[in-house]
């Protein structure tokens, strides 16, 4: 993504409110904590989850941005683009290949709902490109579980292998 | 004992060499031998135990010349590449024990058939009872087991490598079965195919040269290798130009990292909370510093470049293993100096005796074995008090910890028993973007409340690194031990980090 097309289309996303103002100029400032305090001044909660969810991105504490994505998509009852989008980051820098993939579709199925074609387009491609990582990372845990089954195929084989052995030699 | 003992080596590049692995090896080689015995003790009942004997040892033999060419198939199929450590524990656990089953249960077995063999033919032969043969047997094997173990950790596998100890193994193993067959009377006509055959089948291990490694990730580049008496060393190249030093790597981790300018590395690397106790204590000239744990001087060149201007960085470092130095002069930009010495071939707790009291603004500890372990006798209450033995008063500790999350029961342990020894606070910060937390104390002080710690770095070189800590989930703080402190006596890091892996692996998000 590019900064340019991000502030873009987040600019227009949100009209933030004084105290999402306040939290954006401080995390701006590598204030993190007055940044995180600030988002609870708003009311609106779908917007406290986006602002929340950007503070802990930056902090890159991505399992405090799930949880906040969790919340925002609780409290707006469906799915939310901006939420959808920081979650599959922070799902990629976690490996998590398959939730990933997943909010990556949601995401993509949520831009396709967007009125204004601009913003559409914008998450369709981060949906894209990020579906595309994912998918890198289902593959490796694709490879990992077959390694896991044939490691357990062979411990098996070699187990059935020995005790018909020793079958054999109590029958001999 | 040669074979068990660069087993483990044999098996490193794939699955590591942790308590896991060992485990896996030696039950897998005790097996083998179960059934070796019992398998020889028929065979010997059939008479000719020289004809037996000098065939079970000819085949051996020619099992140990092919594993150096069955090991990286073997491996490379049982592990993927670049596994992500929470989710390799499986993989290593059953991967390792697939692997010791097929690689070294047969020739292992065919070894434990000597031994029955032997005794009879020392009864057949001498006419010696039973008793005093097996005696003589096991007397002689023991022994020989005893230079084994000597000569594979000191002298083989330093000197030959991991491919040559098992070709001399093959080669001892085929003079061995050449010895048999000619004490049972057979015709030295009659040993030359065999002898051919095993000659050939080391020949052929040899051609191929030495052993295969698993595969770099595509773009990387192996810029160095070498087996050291402690583990497989690697020097690799990413694609960006960043290079890495692994040990018995098996996962996407790495011991050391190195960029071509010295100072502050990317987002991720822990390396860089190394250096911050230098910007909280203000400007301390010079910065003196104990490096348990050097690798290939990585926290050397983030403080490097990275402390405060006016302050001039002097360092013991301490690394156990020789090689590594030597390969990081060659490859990582390690240099030592007046300023910064290296210890090379010591441990870091018996380097520690060495370093004078009361004489270090910051003791670093970066000790890692087996790539998640820290060893036990690395973070005790004792060892840990040593260290504030070592600081001056007020002086900084900074424990590299490899943690899954706020919750890891590593974290935990090495928290408490850091605050146990040093009897003040202590806290532990994630690094952003990382599976690792950086534990501080402080000899005789308090670490500061992080308002005053983000304060004192704010706007400078390293504002950036300390900015995320203001957040609760970033941090935990510990005024007192409130669980388990880890003992020389009564440790159990091991289990604790194999249960932090099964929590890590087990975890599930969703959204």
């Amino acid at each position: 993504m590019t900064n340019t097309a991000a502030a873009l289309v987040l600019s227009v996303a949100s009209l933030l409110s004084p105290s999402l103002q306040t939290s954006a100029e401080e995390l701006s400032q590598g204030r993190f904590r007055a940044a995180l305090e600030a988002t609870a001044h708003e009311e609106d909660p779908l917007q406290r989850a986006r602002q929340e969810a950007d503070v802990f991105y930056a902090a890159r504490d991505f399992a405090s941005v799930l949880d906040a994505c969790r919340r925002g998509v609780e409290a707006a009852g469906g799915d939310d683009p901006w939420l959808l989008w920081r979650a599959a980051g922070a799902a990629l820098w976690m490996r998590e290949g398959r939730l990933a993939a997943g909010l990556s579709e949601r995401l993509l199925a949520a831009a396709s709902s967007e009125v204004d074609p601009s913003r559409s387009e914008f998450w369709s491609a981060q949906a894209r490109a990020f579906r595309e990582q994912a998918e890198g990372f289902v593959k490796a845990d694709a490879a990992r579980a077959s390694a896991v089954t044939r490691a357990r195929l062979t411990v098996s084989a070699w187990l059935v292998g020995l005790a018909a052995a020793a079958l054999l030699w109590r029958r001999s | 004992m040669v074979i068990e003992l660069a087993a483990v080596r044999l098996l490193a590049p794939w699955f590591g060499s942790s308590l896991a692995v060992w485990t896996n090896v030696i039950c897998v080689v005790l097996l083998a031998l179960a059934l070796g015995y019992l398998a020889g003790g028929r065979l010997a009942t059939g008479g000719r135990p020289l004809v037996w004997m000098a065939r079970v040892l000819f085949l051996a033999a020619l099992l140990a010349a092919a594993m150096p060419l069955l090991a990286p198939p073997v491996g490379n199929w049982l592990m993927p590449r670049a596994v992500a450590l929470q989710e390799a524990a499986l993989l290593i656990g059953w991967g390792s024990l697939a692997a010791a089953l097929t690689l070294f249960l047969p020739p292992a077995a065919l070894l434990g058939c000597v031994s029955p063999l032997a005794v009879q033919a020392v009864v057949e032969r001498s006419g010696a009872v039973a008793g005093r043969a097996g005696g003589l047997v096991l007397g002689a094997g023991t022994l020989g087991s005893l230079v084994g173990s000597f000569a594979t950790s000191h002298l083989l596998v330093p000197g030959l490598g991991l491919a040559g100890t098992f070709w001399l193994s093959s080669a001892a193993l085929l003079a061995c079965a050449i010895g048999s067959w000619r004490l049972a009377g057979r015709t030295a006509g009659s040993l030359a195919a065999p002898a051919l055959l095993g000659l050939a089948a080391i020949a052929v291990s040899a051609w191929r040269g030495p052993l295969e490694r698993p595969e770099l990730p595509e773009g990387w580049q192996e810029l160095a290798a070498h087996e050291s008496p402690y583990q497989s060393v690697r020097v690799a190249q990413a694609p960006d130009g960043m290079r890495y030093l692994q040990v018995n790597e098996v996962t996407d981790s790495f011991q050391s990292a190195w960029q071509p300018e010295p100072g502050l590395l990317p987002e991720g690397f822990y390396y860089n909370y190394f250096v911050l106790p230098a910007w909280w204590a203000g400007p301390v000239s010079p910065w003196r510093t104990g490096v348990l744990g050097l690798g290939a001087g990585t926290a050397w060149r983030v403080l490097e470049g990275a402390l405060p201007e006016e302050v001039r960085h002097e360092s013991l470092g301490v690394e156990l293993d020789p090689d590594v130095v030597r390969l990081s002069e060659q490859h990582l930009g390690l240099a030592p100096s007046a300023e910064r010495r290296v210890l090379a071939g010591v441990d870091a707790r018996v380097a520690l005796s060495l370093l004078d009291d009361a004489a270090h603004e910051q003791v670093l500890l970066d000790a890692y074995a087996n790539q998640v372990e820290i060893p036990p006798h690395l973070c005790s209450v004792e060892f840990f008090r040593e260290v504030r033995e070592k600081l001056v008063e007020g002086g900084w500790l900074a424990v590299n910890v490899g943690s899954f999350g706020r919750d890891d029961p590593v974290l935990d342990a090495v928290l408490d028993t850091v605050c146990a020894a040093f009897e003040t606070s202590a806290l532990a910060v994630r690094v952003p973007a990382s599976r690792n937390w950086m534990v501080y104390a402080r000899r005789d002080a308090d670490v500061p409340p992080i308002e005053q710690l983000v304060a004192r770095t704010r706007g400078s070189a390293v504002g950036w690194l300390v900015g995320p800590l203001e957040l609760e989930s970033a941090r935990l703080r510990r005024a007192q031990p409130v669980g388990r402190v880890l003992t020389d006596d009564r440790n159990g890091i091991e289990l604790l980090q194999r249960e932090a892996i099964r929590l890590a692996s087990g975890a599930r998000v969703d959204l």
